[in-house]
């Protein structure tokens, strides 16, 4: 393969990886800061599609329609994680894993039948937005403009999240908390409010990966489960809990995704559970992460 | 709180053995075992369960089946093998349907097919593909209405031949079975159809990829004359959306045995389509003209707001061939109702069939032709298209699948 | 917290035979249909209740109990259709096998804790899942193994059914011993503190790498029943919804309790099967319930009715002390 190729394979590969890097940096967050393991991520993530795709065809009429459902879709599952918070996941905090574990997992069973009733079983799709819908084209390169407002995304949101917890007070609030939830308590700090936010903010990432996801595949039922194995092989490569962690385990599993078809296109399949069977046995906190207290 | 949860649960567990079955004799019971919820296969079974529901009603309204009407038995396989034989057991069993129609996966129609052997009960597969279920697995009670991966391979094949007939032949299909047997017939056929013929290059993206830009990027390098894909359903819609942007349809030539039917396409603008790509469809309503097909497209439409597609056309058309062998056969009697069946032809929205007695395979055609808009339609079509005529000849003939019989034992 | 089933041990043993009674002359009430439906809450007993030995006893939660039950599943079908190795010897190696497997896959995990320990179990059961959906060739991958050849006076629903019974009953009999025992206490001080278990004396990884294997095997059984009753196998016995099935099975009849794991196999394929009778929304009723469950019935089923019949004896006694 020539070079051109490489180039076109290497996007390709940080394209895939960004996209799933929006929705894996939630579970790691939520993870880290509230000590719960939600397998509901992905199913929150695929109502993030499915809004967008609700409010792209109410909107049909009116001009950049994707751009108010990008803008919308995340923030109302944003607030429909509030209330899964508020409502159910406070209850369990305390509790051991299984009951964390099984619950999410009724989450899965019952976002997928409430998707089921509320738009079918057909595929939907959305239209690619202008003025992203044509192709950069650069010497023989050809390269859509979507993919390529993808990758920046990615990075935009990862630096975004980065700062926001390293640099502003809301941040050092969250890092109190996840570091030790009961000192943070008896400084004053409203721990629920935190909980909820962190879960509420891990929620419209999801739902942001899930609006953007739109316009370039199918919405329809059981997206979610494949990209919730995925999820949980990135952050367990990046480390369970860390924002660099998911990015940098993102970016290791595009590119593996991308240039592992070159070379052995039969064992797609089973790439990313190897690395994660290595990962955990090596180093089971992970790349970025750090080893349990 | 613990109290109304107890009552509540022990109201539950009565409530189960008052559900005993009613043997009342008045109706002649059918089972319809489909994925209906849960993961992909839901999008087939539904459809395909509002499409028996159709005909029910259609027949009961004109006064029955030997002056019974018709009951059907609804069960959900979740698309897992155990409890479709959990939920075929019942059927029989407790329920003592006739016969059982459905099914989407392969590997489920296969087991319940066995156990319908062993205890002599009609099995129809009015979805699932695989060739095996009546070729080299085939028995007396398992019959075939709609097409199967031969037809697919080898209709697409020929159209291939007639419209390009390149040499070298790229390769993508899901990574399970169903793809690895496409490549195989596909190639099969096509060596013979364009001698020298070969594969340069092989995808297998795992089975519900949502994101194909790696693997559009490393077609598109390669120097492929075409690419045949056996990628179905969603999918299809989710490559074509990646694919549209990079001017995949206008560079690469394309052939696929789903990438015709409604599931996929009914939903796609101009704005991102599978410009020119060899579709293939079980159904394609809008090239035929029969009185079945004239009704019952709008009807279905209006009942209930989808697009026909393929499964429901194989439901509907299943329950009609029912009633007309039940009638030919003048009895409920199992044997009898096989030997009408054998030979048989039946009336369908695609045009008369003829279920063939060597292996109870309806002679389901496949239209196989270039996608692309039309001023009639807002979503993109097959145009052109052709079957192999007559439609025997997109399946093994007899002698052949008495041999892959026989090499199976 | 009182235990129904700890209380007095002669009752106990009645309601055991008693058990055992229903279960023997059931074949005489309901038709075969419904048998074959007992059946399958049974060999799910097994295979949950073999999780359990791990999960409630000694505190290790596995996302991925299914790989070693679909091991089982595997080795006898393979076995049966290509050698001639009688029934009961195939039905023999999967468990065997199965236990060989977790050695393998044990060694590892119990390397790790908490979360860390339930990922790793998730990963290597969804390889094995990749192995069997994969290898066409040997295991005929998504299509499954069908018509897997089983003896004459087994074909039958009933007799299947009295057959695994009895496995079921050793099974369970087995289990119970094995968790009275000197070795399932100290599970038991594992999972309610390491530390201290360990300042004992007692080497922490090999005891929970004898709790992981044990749990395999009983898997595996399991796996095997399952092979020899529907003829069949296929590898969504390896996925991840097969797991969170049996964890769910746990929940429903209560963790901490013997008993409770069999009990939830029962009232699980029970609502499964009715509730997916009346509507195809189950998942969400699915969803509903274990909600429901988690919130108000933190025990379990198991757990739920001892606590109430203990609340009842004591407003019982409460009520005579009045009276008199």
């Amino acid at each position: 393969m020539n070079l051109q190729g490489l180039v076109i394979q290497l996007l390709s590969g940080m394209s895939v990886g960004m996209v799933i890097f929006l929705i894996a940096v939630g579970l790691s967050l939520i993870f880290g800061t509230l000590q719960v393991l939600n397998l509901a991520h992905a199913s929150i993530y695929m109502l993030g599609a499915y809004l967008c795709f609700w409010i792209s065809s109410m909107l049909s009429q009116v001009s950049g329609s994707f751009w108010w459902s990008l803008l919308m879709a995340p923030l109302l599952v944003a607030m429909f994680g509030g209330f899964l918070e508020v409502l159910l996941l406070r209850r369990i905090y305390g509790r051991e894993m299984l009951d964390q574990f099984l619950l999410t997992f009724a989450l899965i069973l019952i976002i997928g039948d409430l998707c089921k009733l509320a738009w079918g079983v057909e595929y939907h799709t959305v239209d690619t937005p202008w003025p992203l819908d044509k192709a950069i084209i650069f010497g023989g390169l050809v390269f859509p403009r979507y993919n390529v407002f993808l990758i920046l995304s990615g990075p935009l949101i990862y630096v975004g999240l980065w700062s926001l917890i390293r640099y502003t007070r809301l941040g050092s609030v969250v890092r109190a908390v996840t570091y030790n939830r009961e000192m943070a308590n008896a400084l004053g700090v409203n721990v629920p409010l935190v909980y909820t936010g962190v879960f509420m903010l891990g929620c419209w990432l999801a739902g942001l990966g899930g609006a953007l996801v739109a316009p370039m595949s199918a919405v329809m039922p059981g997206m979610d489960m494949v990209v919730l194995i995925d999820c949980f092989i990135i952050v367990v490569i990046g480390g369970l809990g860390s924002i660099s962690g998911a990015f940098l385990g993102s970016m290791i599993f595009g590119l593996v995704t991308a240039f592992g078809i070159l070379v052995a296109p039969r064992l797609a399949i089973a790439f990313g559970f190897i690395l994660m069977i290595v990962v955990l046995i090596i180093r089971p906190w992970g790349l970025m992460g750090k080893p349990e207290r | 709180m613990k109290k109304i949860v107890l009552i509540g649960f022990i109201a539950l567990i009565l409530s189960f053995f008052s559900i005993a079955p009613t043997q009342a004799a008045e109706p002649i019971k059918f089972g319809f075992l489909h994925t209906l919820s849960g993961g992909v296969g839901q999008v087939y079974g539904v459809p395909d369960q509002a499409g028996v529901k159709i005909a029910v009603e259609e027949i009961n309204k004109a006064g029955g089946v030997l002056g019974r009407p018709l009951e059907m038995i609804s069960r959900d396989d979740k698309l897992k093998a155990e409890v479709g034989v959990r939920e075929a057991k019942d059927l029989i069993l407790n329920q003592k349907v006739h016969w059982i129609q459905g099914i989407v996966s392969s590997g489920i129609a296969l087991a319940v097919s066995a156990y319908c052997k062993t205890q002599k009960v009609i099995f129809i597969d009015t979805v699932a593909q695989s060739a095996a279920t009546t070729g080299e697995k085939g028995h007396r009670y398992v019959f075939r209405i709609t097409t199967n991966t031969t037809n697919y391979a080898r209709s697409i094949a020929n159209a291939a031949a007639k419209f390009w007939g390149g040499k070298k032949v790229f390769i993508i299909g899901p990574d399970y079975e169903y793809g690895h047997r496409c490549k195989k017939d596909f190639m099969k056929t096509y060596t013979g159809l364009v001698p020298g013929a070969e594969v340069v290059g092989e995808l297998w993206p795992k089975l519900g990829t949502k994101d194909f830009t790696p693997y559009i990027t490393k077609i598109m390098s390669s120097n492929a004359d075409f690419v045949y894909t056996s990628l179905w359903g969603g999918e299809v819609l989710s490559f074509t959306k990646t694919a549209w942007p990079f001017g995949y349809f206008d560079r690469v030539k394309m052939a696929g045995q789903d990438w015709g039917n409604m599931e996929g396409l009914s939903k796609m603008t101009r704005k991102a389509y599978p410009k020119g790509v060899l579709g293939g469809s079980h159904y394609p309503w809008w090239l035929l003209d029969n009185p079945i097909n004239n009704v019952y497209y709008p009807k279905f439409k209006k009942v209930t707001g989808m697009d026909a597609g393929l499964a429901a056309a194989s439901g509907y058309t299943t329950v009609y061939a029912m009633k007309k062998a039940i009638e030919k056969a003048g009895s409920l009697d199992t044997e009898k109702i096989i030997d009408a069946l054998e030979g048989m032809v039946i009336d369908s929205p695609v045009g008369p069939l003829k279920i063939r007695a060597c292996d109870h395979q309806a002679m389901w055609p496949f239209w196989v032709g270039p996608v692309a808009f039309t001023k009639e339609f807002s979503w993109p079509h097959i145009t052109d298209a052709v079957a192999m005529d007559p439609p025997d000849k997109g399946y093994r003939t007899c002698s052949e699948i008495e041999a892959a019989r026989k090499a199976q034992k | 917290m009182k235990s129904f089933f700890k209380q007095r041990n002669n009752g106990k043993a009645v309601g055991l035979l008693a058990a055992f009674a229903f279960f023997a002359v059931l074949p005489l009430f309901i038709g075969e249909g419904y048998i074959s439906l007992v059946n399958e809450m049974l060999i799910l007993a097994v295979a949950a209740s073999g999780l359990n030995l791990m999960m409630g006893y000694a505190g290790m939660v596995s996302f991925g109990p299914s790989g070693l039950y679909a091991v089982g599943a595997y080795t006898t079908a393979l076995i049966l259709i290509y050698t001639e190795i009688p029934f009961g010897l195939a039905l023999i190696a999967g468990p065997v096998m199965a236990g060989i497997i977790s050695v393998v896959v044990g060694w590892f995990c119990v390397r790790l804790t908490h979360v860390y320990f339930s990922l790793l179990t998730l990963a290597f059961s969804q390889i094995i899942h990749t192995i069997i959906f994969g290898w066409y060739g040997f295991t005929h991958g998504d299509d499954g193994i069908v018509d897997i050849p089983v003896p004459e006076f087994l074909s039958s629903i009933t007799n299947y059914y009295y057959f695994s019974l009895i496995i079921v009953c050793i099974c369970l009999a087995l289990l119970w011993m094995i968790v009275n025992s000197p070795f399932g206490k100290t599970l038991q001080a594992l999972r309610e503190n390491p530390e201290r278990t360990e300042f004992v004396g007692i080497h922490i990884r090999r005891y929970q790498l004898a709790a992981f294997v044990l749990s395999g095997v009983f898997l595996g059984v399991a796996g095997s029943l399952y092979c020899g009753f529907n003829k069949n196998v296929f590898p969504d016995f390896a996925d991840v919804m097969k797991s969170t099935e049996m964890l769910v099975v746990c929940l429903l009849g209560g963790i901490y309790y013997f008993l409770g794991p069999a009990v939830g196999s029962i009232v699980y394929i029970f609502l499964d099967k009715t509730i997916s009778s009346f509507t195809e929304y189950w998942p969400l009723a699915l969803g509903l319930v274990i909600i429901v469950l988690l919130i108000f019935m933190r025990g379990g089923i198991v757990g739920f009715f001892s606590e109430s019949v203990a609340a009842m004896k004591e407003r019982g006694r409460a009520k005579q002390h009045v009276s008199h």
